[in-house]
This record gives structure tokens, sequence and C-alpha cells, in this order.
């Protein structure tokens, strides 16, 4: 019974939002903080992520959660990601954690800001919990496809060069940015305005938006 | 806590800064904050057209600017909206098409609230409802806005008396419950340095209040010894509150009414703060304080004479603030009621008038306390002989009391308020009664509703008393309640009365001129409009013997009393409102009046807004004459 409805729901809400609607774009915007940024030793402490579907953010499709650490950190580091030692042995097991938040976001496009990094955080976290890497429809770089899409904002006179500077273009300043969900919607509320440019450009679908992201990446890494 | 939890909170605590959530429950707002959704709109583009289908959200600006067009009207200032507005309110509430549309002027980022959410949220919340029922209200505030920047004094650094209590509430409230120990109250009055304690229950519902004057008082007279009681054997029971959306007008007027100085803000029954007369004082420097402190002390004619002109200048600055006219009305009455007893004072110092129980009468719209800048006389007095006197002696002690108000009125008169040309004044001898004469000639009127009675009644009926013994008023008042709903065939023709004159609207709605006076186009504001509402409220707060003499105090008593929905009251009192400011603005000289007319308006002269917002307020008119109708099959 549930599987039916379950599937029914499914059917309707695609039925709603046609893949073709560029506003059927089924994404989730994802943040995570980690004890460094050395992608092969630092570790994950935390995920946070909203989803934005039809071009709307929705607040109660989020999922924020901490990861437990075996040995916390308790460096200088913590100044940076502010989850402090007692909070990190606080958090639930990561293996957990993983599950759960594979299941939440599968079959979805992830996009994050420098989304390299929280994916190759998020998998390498994944490896080692022994748990598969989230199934999502593929990765977008909100610092890729800002600049691409909205080649004409400008913040002080000048290109936005950063994530506080995209935040800043759009006075996006009241979101609580203390952690990863906060960081998290922030981002996705930048995202609203690159869907829009998305959608005047003709961009109809989240692979030809991530088709338009990679092409832009690979554009501005030719011409470093 | 979860995400969505978390998300949730931030939303209801950014709700929670504007209206109308900010006066709503929190649990009310919680529920809308956990429907929350946010979208991005660029420049120029459009949020929601005009027709089309029924609004599914209602949407809260979280930043940038919406613009409002409305339908037909081209080269109208359109209106702008920002951080915290919502919209459209009514139209999700009612489940129909958007009246106007909506575009994005910058980028606009807005929260959207489910509609059916909203439904359910806004059948528990009165604070809702009465918001949503307040568009012509608001329409009102807009056009108070216009008024000011017309009067070139929107540059004015001084906040306006109009800014809600809400915006001037400096700090969280302090409170205690009604157990604590005195002396442990006293210490947190002097660590908090506040002037006073609000005692409250376990809902912070206000139940009693101590001042720093109460305490002070109360140690002069050795009532303060035991620091140990509870607060709440010393307190003073009863709190006189106002709600957070109340203006500073209106809490200064509270104040000088009650004689007290500090209100306690309520938000649906519950503290949110005190305001003080000094965080009211900062407000003008033409205060309501020092005129009314002016007038009373007030020591000879010259220095009444010069306190009348502030007054009225006063008036004139908070009108030119965007001060509504039911503020404004109600604050030019208190100060007139002043310079009256002033007047009393003084004629009476020289002069004084016979030594019996005696009570100075306002009548008409100033027995309603409805009174715009021009204003002449209409007063009565009421005396009591100890005991019945022969024709002749009472000829001779009214004629005692006639010299005496005689005197009254020509000092009202240099002080600006012109002699009634009617001749309804206390120094007519008609209008000089004892207690007794007043009740036969009322029963006369109510057992005759002749024209001449009639007309009478809607003068008279009004009265309030201003000066020396109120209760002598307060008696006639009483008879004339009981009195009054017994007497079907008078009421009907009053009824009949009221409704002959009907509102200035055209076969289609629109605005038609009265045909009549200087300018034919031209609507008699006061005839056509106010009076309207005046004379339906008089007809439905004497069917049920309610006493209050002001329309709105009227419609308002009619609705508790079951003679009509209590969101027609609040429209009917709102488009009374419209038209009051109106008046206003055309006594001050606005390009759109009639020279020598103080309440003619050439509707084809005002721009499409102000068009707009008078026929709204006449079609209410329309609205609650025809309530009256089906009251008295008039």
């Amino acid at each position: 019974m549930s599987v039916i409805a379950g599937w029914l729901a499914r059917l309707r809400q695609r039925v709603r939002a046609p893949a073709r609607d560029p506003e059927g774009f089924d994404l989730v915007v994802i943040d995570t903080e980690t004890s460094g940024l050395d992608i092969a030793r630092d570790r994950l402490l935390s995920i946070g992520a909203v989803g934005v579907r039809d071009g709307v953010l929705d607040f109660a499709d989020s999922y924020h959660a901490l990861l437990r650490q075996e040995a916390p950190t308790h460096g200088a580091d913590i100044l940076i990601h502010r989850i402090g030692t007692g909070q990190q042995a606080h958090g639930e097991p990561p293996a957990q954690v993983l599950q759960t938040f594979a299941a939440w976001c599968a079959g979805r496009w992830a996009v994050g800001y420098h989304a390299e990094f929280d994916r190759r955080m998020l998998e390498r976290a994944c490896r080692e919990a022994g748990q598969p890497a989230p199934a999502v429809a593929g990765w977008m770089d909100l610092a890729v496809l800002a600049p691409a899409l909205l080649p004409e904002r400008r913040v002080r006179g000048r290109r936005p060069a950063s994530l506080d500077d995209w935040l800043d273009s759009y006075g996006i300043d009241e979101v609580d940015r203390h952690d990863a969900l906060g960081d998290a919607v922030a981002t996705a509320q930048l995202l609203l305005p690159v869907l829009q440019a998305a959608r005047a450009r003709g961009l109809i679908s989240a692979a030809a938006l991530a088709a338009e992201g990679a092409a832009a990446g690979r554009l501005r890494e030719l011409s470093r | 806590m979860s995400a969505a939890t978390r998300l949730s909170e931030a939303t209801e605590a950014f709700l929670a800064r504007h209206p109308p959530f900010a006066s709503m429950s929190v649990e009310g707002v919680r529920a809308l904050a956990e429907t929350v959704r946010l979208t991005y709109t660029p420049p120029g583009e459009p949020l929601l057209a005009a027709g089309g289908e029924a609004v599914g959200v209602l949407r809260v600006i979280q930043r940038g600017t919406v613009q409002r067009l409305l339908p037909g009207g081209e080269g109208l200032e359109p209106e702008a909206l920002h951080a915290g507005e919502v919209f459209p309110l009514s139209a999700v509430l009612e489940q129909r098409p958007a009246a106007a549309t909506y575009r994005a002027l910058d980028d606009v980022f807005c929260l959207e609230i489910d509609g059916a959410t909203l439904r359910r949220v806004a059948a528990g919340s009165a604070e809702l409802q009465a918001f949503a029922a307040r568009r012509l209200r608001r329409l009102l505030e807009q056009s108070g806005a216009a008024l000011q920047a017309k009067l070139g004094q929107a540059a004015s650094t001084e906040r306006s008396m109009s800014a809600s209590l809400q915006t001037l509430l400096a700090r969280a409230p302090v409170a205690c419950a009604p157990h604590t120990p005195v002396g442990e109250v006293l210490a947190t009055m002097s660590r908090e340095r506040i002037g006073c304690m609000v005692v409250v229950d376990e809902d912070q519902r206000p139940l009693g209040l101590l001042t720093e004057r109460d305490v002070v008082d109360r140690a002069a007279h050795g009532r303060l010894c035991d620091t140990t009681v509870p607060i709440a054997s010393l307190m003073t029971e009863g709190v006189i509150a106002l709600p957070a959306t109340a203006g500073a007008g209106e809490a200064m007027l509270c104040m000088i009414r009650h004689g007290i100085r500090h209100v306690v803000v309520t938000r649906e029954g519950r503290l949110t703060g005190v305001v003080s007369q000094r965080d009211l004082f900062a407000l003008q420097r033409l205060s309501l304080f020092r005129v009314a402190g002016r007038i009373d002390a007030a020591g000879g004619e010259a220095e009444l004479v010069a306190a009348a002109e502030d007054s009225r200048q006063l008036a004139r600055l908070l009108l030119a603030q965007g001060v509504q006219a039911e503020s404004l009305t109600a604050l030019v009455s208190e100060l007139n009621d002043r310079i009256v007893r002033r007047a009393l004072a003084m004629v009476g110092a020289a002069t004084p008038p016979p030594a019996l129980p005696w009570a100075w009468l306002a009548l008409g719209s100033e027995g309603r306390a409805e009174q715009t800048l021009a204003t002449d006389q209409d007063n009565g007095l009421v005396f009591e002989p100890p005991a019945p006197l022969s024709g002749a002696a009472l000829a001779a002690l009214r004629e005692r009391f006639v010299a005496w108000a005689k005197s009254v009125n020509a000092l009202l008169d240099r002080c600006g308020f012109p002699l009634c040309r009617g001749g309804i004044m206390a120094s007519n001898p008609q209008w000089c009664l004892t207690l007794d004469e007043w009740q036969q000639r009322f029963g006369n009127w109510l057992r005759n509703p002749q024209p001449e009675a009639l007309l009478h009644a809607s003068v008279f009926f009004d009265l309030r008393a201003v000066g020396g013994q109120v209760a002598l008023a307060d008696r006639l008042l009483a008879w004339l309640a009981t009195e009054a709903p017994a007497r079907p065939a008078f009421l009907q023709q009053l009824a009949r009365n009221a409704l002959q004159t009907r509102p200035p609207l055209g076969l289609f709605g629109g605005l038609a001129g009265s045909g009549r006076g200087r300018d034919p186009a031209a609507i008699d504001l006061k005839l056509h409009g106010t009076r309207l509402f005046v004379d339906a409220a008089r007809v439905m707060a004497l069917a049920r013997g309610v006493t209050v003499a002001g329309t709105v105090a009227r419609l308002r008593a009619a609705a508790a009393a079951g003679g009509f929905p209590a969101g027609e009251a609040e429209a009917a009192s709102d488009a009374f409102q419209i038209l009051q400011q109106f008046r206003l603005r055309m006594q001050l000289g606005d390009a759109a009046g009639v020279e020598g007319e103080p309440n003619a308006v050439r509707a084809d002269a005002l721009n499409e807004f102000d068009r707009r917002v008078l026929k709204e307020a006449l079609l209410q008119a329309r609205r609650v004459q025809q309530t009256l109708s089906v009251d008295w099959q008039a």
C-alpha cells in the first residue's frame, strides 16, 4: 500500500514538474565542514544541505548532521569550523549519517560552492565508513556556474570573486551562517538567481546546466 | 534539533518582526513558518498578475522591493512594498485572484507561506483577521502618508505621532509574578532603572502595576514598612493597556485622559512592553503634553487665547505628520475640552455660577469627540435645583445661569470657537435647563418624532459632559438609555431620516457630485459622507441603550451587541475615518477643495488613488445603510 502511495506521489510530482521544465530541476545544495582543507587527511565533521525544487528553496526539505569523531580535533582548526571537541564527540555515528544522507539525496543533482571539495570529502568519508558514495545524479559547482551565468554581476564595482562576494551582491546576509546548514542555505539562495539566469539562456534541464558548468570550468582552467 | 526545525525557527524569528505576524501568537507564526519556501525574482519580472487563478500562497518580501500596480492605475504613482511586507493577504484568505499586479523592482527574494495553512491559522487568530479586515485602514495610512508628503513635512526628523508603540519599545518588558516580595521588586526596579513594574500571571497577562510614584506615596504614608509582603498586596490592580499596533498619539491621549505616566503594551493580551511619558515626550517639540499643560496653566484670557491657538497649530502639525483622523479628532476634542474647562474656571473665578450642581454639555460633533479644525460652538447646560421651584424662582435662577453661560460662550468665541449660528448654546434659555426639563424635552422628542424633534435629537442625543458635575449628564444619559430603546416609532423615524441621504455613488458605483452648491460636481464630505455613518451609528446605539457618543465607539458597541458583524463595524469605522481625513485635508486647503466650502471635494480633481479610497469609503456607507434599512424596514 505504502509502496503504491509513494509511487503515485512520485508520479504526480513528475507530472507536475516535467523533466523538460527548467524549474523541474531537482537539486540539493550541500555544504560540508571539515577539520581542514587537506582532502587526503582532514576529516568530515558535518553535512548541511537543503533542497531546491522547481526553482524554489524548501526549508522543510533540508538535512543537517554532525559526524561523531573517534579522536576529536582540538587544534586551531576549531576556530575555523567552530565545532568544539564536545560537540564532535556528540555527533552521530558516521556510517549512519552517511547512509541517511545518501538516501535523502539519491537521484538528485548535488550543488556546492567549490563542489569538488565537498564531493571528495564526502566520498572519502563514505569509503572509510564502508558505505557506498551518495548516488546523486551528478555534481555542479556554483563557483563556476555563477560567474558563467551572471557575468554582469558586480559587487562594490568589481566582479564577485568569492562566495561572500556573491552573497553580498544579493544582500544575502540575514542567514545564520555559523555552520554547514547555515552555509548551505546561504549558498542555496545564491543558486536561485543562477537558475533564473539558466532558464533565461534556455538551459532547460539539469544535465544541460551541468554541461554548461563543465564547459565553463574547462574554459576557466584553460585561461589560467 | 532537526535541520527543518532550525530553519523554520529562523523564519519564525524573521516573520515575528513584521506585521501582521508581529502581533500574532507564537504558535500561529510557527505553523506558518513551517510551510515557508523561498523564491527569487529578477528585476523587472512579474511576481503575480492581477486576475487569473486564485492565489495559493502569501508572499512575504525577505529582501528587495516589489511594485504594486493597480489595473487602470496608469499614470498613478505605483506603490512600493519593502522587506517584511506581505501580499496579497485578502486574496489568499478569500481564495480569489489578486486585484493588483506585482513586479520585482530589484532582486527580490520572497518567502512563500502556504495558503491553506494561512487560512487555518487565520481562523484562530483575531489579530490576523483584523489585519486583513483593515485593508481600508492601510489605504487610510497611505492617504495619510500622501498628505504628509504633500505638505512637505516628510523630511521632518521628528518621529511621527502615528509611529506604532511596537517601534517605541526599546527593551524587553520587566515583569514579575504577584507573589514576588516587594523588596525584591524594588531592587529589580532600581537595578534595571525602570519607573514601573508590571505584575503578570503565568500567561504573561498583566494583572497590575507598581510605579515609582506609588512607592514614594506609600512610603510617605508609612504603608511600606514590610518589604517581604507580596507585590500583589501593594500594586494598583488592573492596568491600562494598549495593543502594540496602537499609535503614539493614542498612548499620549490615554495618559492624559487617565492622568498616568505609563501605558502597558500588549499583544493578544500578553505583555510586550511599557511605554512611558518620557518615551513619548521625545517624539514632539510642540507636544500634546505641553499644549495641554499651557491650557491648564493659563492664568488670564490672553494666555488661554494663545494656548488655544497653539492647540490649533498642533492639530495642523499632527495632520501634516500623517496622524490619522481618528487620533487627530480625539486629540482636538481633548484639547478643546480642556479649553472649555479652563474657560469655565476662569469665568467662574470672576463671577461664580449659582451654587448648585450643574454640568456643561458638549453637543453634536463636540459631544462625539469628532471635531475637525473648523468648528463652532454647540453646547448646553444642565442644572439641578435642590427642590422643585416655583415658575418665577426657576426663571430667575435660569437667568443667572444664562448670564454666566453668556460670558463663557463669549470667552470661547474669543478663543477661536465661533458662536453657534443656530443658537445651540448654553446661553440660550432654551438649552439651559434643569435635569427634569431636559428629560421632558427629550421625552417629547421621543414621543413625537416630528422633523424638528429628529433634527434636535441628532444634536442633543450626542451629549457629553465637559465641565461641572459629570454625574448630572450621566443621569440624563442613563435615562435616555432606558427610554430610547422603548420608542420604536421614534427610532424608525430616525432611521428613515438617516437613510434620506444616500452616498454620492452613481449607478455603476462611480462617484457622483451632489449637483448643488457652488460646484455641482463637488461632493459634500460631511452631508454625503461622514453624516451617513454618524446618523446610522446613532440609531444603532440608541436602539441598544448604548450611551457612548462617538461614531466609532457606537459602531463597535452595536457590533458587540450583535447588531452586525464585527468585521463590518471595523470596515465602517475605517471608512468613516477616511472621510474625516478627507475633510481635514480640504480644511487645510487641498487643491481638490472648494473655496468657502470646507467640506466639499471635487472628485475629478483627486488622483486615481484618492478617488479609489473615497469610493471604497462611500461604498461602505452604502453597506451600513443597507444594514440599517433591513433592521428598521426603513
